[in-house]
């Protein structure tokens, strides 16, 4: 369903509100039919960025095209897109039906071919039996789905999401996550997905923009994002990982009294300050030997997993390890030596 | 036997407990309840007592008689019209003033809730900073007593007033206009200025209190200003509108200083025959029966016009 033709490109758009720039260098496509992540912390400007895209926000500068035609100057109101609101904005004077249905009222449709819309987005958000239900008695999940229904059952070219899980309990968000992009396969639309929750945006996500300080600091997939940051901020962002500081020579880093690493350059990364980044799955301990040795100071049993933290002379933060717990024996008691060991590929340098 | 005397205590303690929350709900209530004892039930209680019985010259016959209220509508075969309405009543003068009042307030309150919604909505949506200073700015009127403002539409109205002399030095008009002051529309203008700002309150909450994201959700699934402006805006604030609505028209039915100081004597109101029965006519029981009989057409107006507007859908769904 994915293709490679854009459905939203954006140009140089810069984002300012008064003296304050929100925005600045956001510049790239969104394809057809892809469930794109805007992931960053609150403040980044995805949300903005999101608003700008429904046309609640004018950008201060660049352009925006949807579908291939220009958005300057097109109001929210006649725009190919649809947006879940972080609040659902479900209109409390309106019952459901009437809620699901009133974008439908600015549409040339008969009275029969709207209901028939109507009663299709609830079955397909599985509201069935709540249609006069009024807005003031839904739960959460509920009014959640009210609003996704009454943004798709406009048929938007692309629809946008801002943070529409935050509020609903964990294992209700984890259905809804699920369900969502079930339902964003059946409808085929395109989906802009804003998030603060990386796992979220891991799990979901076609393609994932990570935003810091109004900027993107990395497009990619979520694997891409995952194996490959480009700079240490991703890195950080996206799971756990360890980093080792030094001098960065292409693919060496120098880390002093620790030794020379060899990895995978990424970015621009040479001459200067930069890291060795390694995911503490990507990490072995052994009882000796090993690139780097320490003690273990702390180790958290999860079952299927063995959460270590491997304390190293000379390196501030302790190493985290996630070992697969496939070993016979106890693994390795508090205070116990190790060496911990890596593949020479498995380490990234990264710059600042 | 054996248990109701084990669960006695228990259920005793909660009884006075329940006993002492509600004293104490009462204690907190009593001062309010005392003013309004004293200064509202006890009066129309009087005023329900005085309007049985009857005025002899100077003697007051306290035998209970509904001789007040049938006098209201006894019918006559000649007719009185006024405006073309024939009034088939030997006294209709209650009747034709009762009507009239109503219509002059229902025509205030529609230009009262005319001007004060967009200044409300100015308020609410426009307003950024300094929200105190505008709300301080609109009661700047109520800070003169209402008296004085009544006179200063007589100044502005009157045969030699700002309005007379303005268009006379501008060589417009060379005698005054007559028709400003001291009819029905001085009165309903008088009213309207008079009652604005009371109304802006209630709408203007009502609007603040609308979500935002709503607006935005409207414009986003395709409404235009107007549009979102009927489907949205409107239909969330008309709590306070309506209470706004109310607010003016109960009062101004009944007002009688407005209509003496600018209606003249084609401008009177119902008001000011109750007052002219109690004062000058001496015959102080028919003047509260017509009191009485104000109050239920007011309340069952009101009643008329919420039935209308379905407020009661309208609350439950706020809710």
């Amino acid at each position: 369903m994915t293709s490679d033709t854009p459905i939203i490109e954006l140009r140089d758009i810069v984002k300012r509100f008064g003296s304050l720039t929100v925005l600045r260098d956001i510049d790239f496509d969104i394809r057809q039919g892809e469930f794109f992540s805007l992931l960053g912390a609150s403040g980044c400007g995805k949300t903005t960025l999101l608003r700008i895209l429904a046309g609640i926000e004018q950008p201060s500068e660049g352009s925006l095209l949807i579908d291939g035609q220009p958005m300057a100057g097109v109001p929210a109101n006649r725009r190919p897109t649809n947006m879940v609101f972080q609040s659902y904005a479900i209109f409390p004077h309106l019952n459901v039906e009437e809620n699901i249905g009133y974008g439908l009222r600015n549409m040339r449709l008969t009275r029969p071919e709207a209901q028939a819309r109507v009663a299709e987005a609830i079955s397909l958000v599985k509201l069935d039996g709540l249609a006069t239900r009024n807005a003031h008695q839904l739960s959460g999940g509920q009014r959640q789905r009210v609003a996704l229904a009454r943004a798709l059952v406009c048929r938007p070219k692309v629809l946008l999401l801002d943070e529409p899980l935050s509020a609903l309990d964990k294992k209700l968000r984890e259905e809804m996550q699920l369900e969502l992009r079930a339902l964003q396969r059946t409808v085929g639309i395109t989906f802009v997905f804003v998030t603060h929750d990386q796992e979220e945006a891991l799990t979901l996500s076609d393609r994932i923009a990570i935003m810091a300080e109004g900027r993107v600091l990395q497009l990619d997939t979520p694997r891409g994002l995952y194996e490959g940051p480009q700079n240490r901020r991703v890195a950080e962002f996206v799971g756990t990982m360890n980093l080792i500081p030094g001098r960065a020579h292409g693919a060496v880093l120098d880390a002093g009294a620790l030794g020379r690493f060899e990895g995978t350059a990424m970015g621009s990364a040479s001459g200067g300050e930069g890291f060795l980044a390694l995911r503490p799955e990507k990490l072995r301990l052994a009882t000796g030997g090993g690139k780097l040795s320490g003690t273990v100071s702390e180790a958290a049993y999860l079952g299927d997993r063995i959460h270590y933290r491997v304390t190293v002379p000379g390196l501030a933060a302790p190493l985290a390890v996630s070992v697969n717990n496939l070993q016979d024996g106890a693994g390795f008691a508090l205070g116990a030596g190790v060496g911990v060991d890596w593949d020479a590929g498995a380490g990234l340098i990264l710059g600042p | 036997m054996s248990i109701a005397e084990e669960t006695d205590p228990v259920s005793r303690s909660r009884d006075t407990a329940a006993i002492r929350r509600w004293l104490r709900g009462y204690a907190l209530l009593s001062p309010a309840l005392v003013v309004m004892i004293a200064m509202l039930a006890l009066p129309v209680a009087a005023l329900v007592l005085l309007s049985f019985w009857t005025q002899n010259g100077f003697e007051l016959d306290r035998t209970p008689t509904l001789a007040n209220y049938a006098s209201l509508v006894t019918p006559s075969a000649e007719p009185t019209i006024w405006f073309g309405i024939p009034f088939y009543l030997s006294y209709p003068v209650p009747a034709i003033l009762m009507i009239k009042s109503i219509i002059m307030s229902l025509t205030a309150t529609v230009a009262v809730i005319l001007l004060a919604y967009p200044m409300a909505y100015f308020l609410a949506f426009r307003v950024t900073r300094n929200k105190a200073m505008w709300i301080i700015l609109i009661t700047i009127p109520f800070w003169t007593s209402y008296l004085l403002r009544v006179f200063a539409w007589k100044i502005v109205l009157g045969f030699n007033g700002a309005i007379n002399s303005g268009l006379k030095a501008i060589g417009i008009i060379d005698k005054p206009l007559e028709f400003l002051l001291y009819n029905p529309g001085a009165v309903t203008l008088t009213l309207a200025h008079s009652w604005v700002a009371f109304a802006i309150l209630p709408i203007y909450v009502s609007l603040e209190k609308i979500d935002r994201s709503l607006l935005e959700a409207a414009s986003d699934l395709g409404d235009s200003r107007l549009r979102r402006f009927l489907r949205v805006t409107l239909p969330l604030s008309a709590p306070g509108t309506i209470a706004a609505a109310l607010l003016v028209f109960i009062p101004t039915v009944g007002d009688y200083v407005t209509p003496t100081l600018v209606g003249g004597p084609g401008g009177t109101m119902i008001g000011n025959l109750v007052q002219d029965l109690f004062l000058k006519q001496n015959n102080a029981p028919l003047g509260a029966a017509v009191a009485i009989v104000m109050m239920l057409i007011i309340a069952l107006v009101v009643a008329i016009f919420l039935w209308a507007i379905g407020y009661g859908r309208i609350r439950a769904r706020r809710q």
